[in-house]
């Protein structure tokens, strides 16, 4: 058992405050007890039970409500994007310390976590880029793309490695296998094909998909791939040797994004048809089943632990549920942004987003907080200038971010007056007017020009 | 008893079941009903003017009548069981007399021919250890001395450890012969026990019949489950050959349990298991726990991470073992226990490893235990025999739920008694304890069978048979 913080139990007897207080002391007759005995952290249902008054008459037990799953607030200020345009693949590095986002925009950015500075841009795809997926080590970065290619870049150098070529329609998906140096891109050809990495041989195509495959998982050991596709199914497959092991049915519509339990267990599958399904892996059957909106694709993602999974939902909603019972523990949203992209931190603590309105955020999941949006300065808007501040972290660590001028100032973080380069047009030497710019603070950040 | 200790107020709980509602129970007397907070508040008020009254004259007897408040009516039912007499706490015959070993339980190697994915022991990737004869019988010897010492009436030889007993057979057998012989020589009664994997050849199993008087075999159920968490040491499928060993304890009618170890990747058929195993075989007994976070369970990351699924897969299975009139347990929620300890192993238990260092614990393996250094208490030496570290020893007797102040408020502490010594302890606090994830398993399948045995007495009160002894 794991050693968590745990509250100290009183169950001493002692004075309850009740609007109840008013009538008879009464014992309760327990007159059921079965049919659903599944219960909550507050207590039992008890499907029937009559309060008989020790002398008095007979009144109805109400049923016992559920705690409400709390909602997290947290939205970006106006300015505060990531990218150009939406966020539709994100992954972390094994060791939790980058983060790769992968946009319509056609670039592939680097961001150092926790800090969210943003280290790199990779920018050489011609069109969106749909996927991208740390390998095992940590060392390749794969990225797919909407112009047919995946490409492979070094890591942390950002150098490309390869340009992987062989589907003929959009790279939808792609994953890297968590123990095997190999690669998996799924398309809008419909194939999946399987690729050696860091060579970019091409090893095995996995045909069995009728519509595109708009989303591909290695299971944690690696010898499972799970696909999902417009043709309503979710796939697993065998690994290395590409058999088709079985073919999950019941999504009415596309299967836009599979996940597997760190056991490897459970498949998760969300669907536009606006479900979520729980694959039971060794039985090769559902195990759960959830509606959670209509027409809206749903990525999903499991912690570290396989105790959550994180679904997004249109509305900037991102939806914590308890596994195996699928029991909704947290709400985490705040601006109306579809959220097109979904992940955990490896080790548990951190959701991050990314949405159809180019942010993306971060959730603190232990703490139950939002922590921030992630920006990029050259993701601002033709003639918009930023700022850094510094902020001490909990650990004592000194950050430096960058936030468009006009936000307002953090909380804790302090304005170092310095608008960021890049940003805005330093002043020629030779300018006349000797124009420079300089932000001044208080509690909001301005970039002002000043002779 | 300590004027505080009769405090009522420390000696009734109230359990919230949701709005409005509270399982008032007394655990010394066995009393439990669900009351609305009206009639709790009452109770609270009687309470606590008993209370402050015996505070202030410590001869006034408990007795409901001196109350000058009239309690409330229809109250006579509570008097007529002395719901408002305070109980003695529950001291065993232990506390005044310290250790008196009765019990030797030896590890005899910690080697096994299953490769569980969640053993505790990581059994097998460590230097191959086996007990040898002297050990084995100079530990024997030490408790056989002991129970003529004390006069204890029965002695008691287990086999366990962090690997499979039966894989030194020969010092098994020469062990059970060995104590047998004793307790005829010196007249005392002898039980063989001990916990096994059951995966063992027909000589083994005639043996097993013959010379032993109860068993615990760990099993986990459906085959599929079976095979997967508890698989052979090559990989292969434990299941067939552990089958035969269940049918044949049956068809011999011989006593023996069943332990059911559940992961992450089992908790959600629990039931099921339970269901097989109830319709399949004959034990007298299934206990059931979540697996225990160390060794390979932590590298296979098998926690149950959904404890509510467990306790509903638990409590299905129960309904399912009941009908078939077998015992389904789960350790930190058992109300027919009435204890300061979790278990006796620190009071009557001389456990020896492989290499013939006493601990006062089942699961310390060894000394790569990483709790070994905290839980040896003694080693044996070929020139001098056992020597034992005293005051070791007595912190650990010490450990009674009494001192353990984060149990205080729990209406589990005189039946979970602070849970199992090995699991909650801690160098990090001055008590030695953290609580872990079991105390919610604890508390709510306890409050569970509370309701069970309420709806079980007409729906209304729910005495237990000790206020009848
Ligand atoms: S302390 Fe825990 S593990 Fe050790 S013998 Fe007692 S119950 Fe068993
Ligand atoms: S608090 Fe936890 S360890 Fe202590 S008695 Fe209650 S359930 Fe047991």
């Amino acid at each position: 058992m794991s050693r968590e913080k745990l509250e100290k139990p009183n169950f001493r007897l002692q004075r309850v405050y009740s609007d109840k207080s008013s009538e008879k002391p009464m014992v309760y007759r327990i007159e059921k007890l079965e049919g659903n005995w599944r219960m909550g952290r507050r207590g039992f249902l008890i499907t029937s039970a009559v309060g008989i008054g020790t002398l008095a008459g007979c009144s109805t037990m109400q049923n016992f409500l559920e705690k409400e799953a709390p909602m997290i607030t947290g939205a970006c200020e106006g300015l505060v994007k990531a990218h150009l345009k939406d966020v539709r693949g994100l992954s972390f590095s094994p060791d939790g310390k980058l983060l790769a986002s992968g946009s319509g925009d056609k670039t592939v950015k680097l961001w150092e976590m926790p800090s969210g500075k943003k280290v790199k841009t990779l920018g050489k795809h011609t069109s969106s880029v749909h996927e991208v997926s740390f390998s095992w080590d940590g060392k390749v970065l794969a990225s797919g793309s909407e112009d047919k290619t995946i490409k492979l870049w070094e890591i942390p150098s950002g150098k490309m490695m390869k340009t992987l070529q062989g589907h003929n329609h959009s790279i939808l998906a792609v994953s890297m296998s968590p123990v095997w140096p190999l690669l998996a891109s799924g398309s809008g050809d419909h194939s999946i094909k399987l690729w050696e990495i860091p060579s970019g041989n091409l090893l095995r195509t996995l045909e069995g998909h009728t519509d595109s495959v708009s989303a591909v998982c290695f299971s944690p050991e690696g010898r499972l791939l799970a696909s999902g596709s417009g043709d309503s199914t979710v796939k697993l497959w065998e690994i290395p040797s590409g058999k088709l092991l079985v073919s999950f049915e019941g999504h009415k519509s596309r299967v836009d994004s599979v996940s597997f339990s760190p056991d490897g267990s459970l498949l998760a599958s969300g669907s536009v048809d606006g479900s979520l399904r729980l694959w039971d892996v060794p039985r090769g059957r559902v195990f759960k089943k959830l509606k959670v909106n209509t027409r809206f694709a749903h990525p999903v993602s499991f912690s570290s632990d396989g105790y959550l999974l994180a679904s997004g939902l249109s509305q900037g909603l991102i939806k914590l549920w308890e596994i195996p019972s699928m029991r909704l523990v947290m709400t985490l949203g705040g601006n109306n942004d579809s959220v097109r992209s979904l992940s955990f931190s490896p080790d548990g603590r951190i959701v991050v987003s990314g949405s159809s309105y180019k942010t993306i955020k971060l959730w603190d999941i232990s703490l139950g907080k939002f922590i921030s949006c992630l920006f990029d300065p050259a993701a601002l808007e033709k003639g918009k200038k930023a700022v850094q501040y510094t902020y001490t972290n909990e650990y004592g660590q000194v950050i430096t971010y960058t936030l468009p001028c006009g936000t307002p100032t953090p909380p804790g973080a302090i304005c170092v007056c310095n608008c960021v380069p890049g940003t805005y047009s330093p002043p020629r030497r030779s300018a006349p007017s000797r124009t420079r710019i300089i932000c001044t603070c208080d509690k909001i950040c301005t970039c002002v020009p000043i002779k | 008893m300590k004027p505080n200790d009769c405090s009522l107020l420390k000696q009734i709980f109230s359990i919230a079941l949701g709005k409005e509602k509270y399982i008032i129970y007394a655990p010394l007397k066995g009393i439990a009903f669900v009351a609305n907070p009206r009639l709790v508040n009452e109770i609270f008020e009687y309470a606590q003017q008993l209370d402050s009254s015996r505070l202030s004259s410590p001869r006034t007897p408990s007795n409901p009548s001196y109350s000058k408040k009239k309690f409330l009516e229809g109250s006579d039912f509570l008097n007529s069981l002395s719901f408002f007499q305070a109980e003695p706490l529950p001291v065993d015959k232990y506390q005044d007399n310290g250790t008196q070993y009765d019990a030797v339980v030896l590890f005899l190697t910690n080697q096994c021919n299953l490769g569980c994915l969640y053993c505790y022991a990581s059994s097998g990737e460590y230097a191959a250890k086996r007990m040898t004869w002297e050990i084995a019988r100079e530990s024997i010897n030490y408790v056989t001395e002991e129970v003529i010492r004390n006069q204890s009436p029965e002695m008691t030889l287990g086999f366990h450890g962090g690997g499979e007993p039966s894989l030194n057979w020969d010092i098994l057998t020469r062990a059970a012969d060995y104590a047998h012989s004793l307790a005829t020589k010196n007249d005392f009664a002898l039980k063989v026990s001990g916990s096994f994997n059951g995966y063992w050849s027909r000589k083994m199993l005639d043996y097993i019949i013959q010379n032993f008087t109860e068993l615990s075999l760990s099993f986990d159920g459906l085959p599929a489950i079976q095979n997967q968490q508890r698989p052979t040491k090559n990989g292969n499928d434990s299941f067939p050959r552990v089958v035969e060993t269940l049918h044949s304890l049956d068809e011999a009618g011989f006593p023996y349990g069943i332990r059911m170890t559940v992961t992450n990747r089992s908790v959600h058929r629990l039931e099921e298991s339970i269901s097989f195993v109830c319709e399949q075989f004959r034990p007298n007994k299934i206990q059931v726990e979540p697996v225990f976070m160390e060794g390979r369970a932590k590298k296979n990351r098998a926690e149950v991470s959904d404890l509510d699924l467990f306790i509903d897969q638990f409590i299905k299975g129960l309904r399912r073992a009941e009908e078939e009139g077998i015992h389904l347990f789960y350790s930190g929620a058992r109300l027919d226990a009435l204890t300061q300890r979790f278990c006796m192993a620190a009071c009557r238990a001389f456990v020896v490893t492989p290499e013939g260092d006493v601990t006062t614990c089942f699961e310390t393996y060894g000394r790569d235990h990483p709790l070994g250094d905290q839980f040896i208490v003694g080693r044996f030496r070929r020139d001098a025999g056992f020597s034992l570290h005293k005051k070791k020893i007595e912190d650990h007797f010490n450990r009674t739920v009494e001192d353990i102040s984060y149990c205080e408020g729990c209406f589990c502490r005189w039946h979970c008694a602070g849970d199992c010594a090995i699991k909650t302890y801690s160098e990090e606090t001055p008590e030695g304890f953290q609580p872990t994830r079991r105390c919610y398993l604890n508390q709510e399948l306890t409050k569970f069978l509370l309701l069970k045995n309420i709806k079980e007495s007409q729906g209304l009160v729910w005495i237990s048979n000790r206020i009848n002894d």
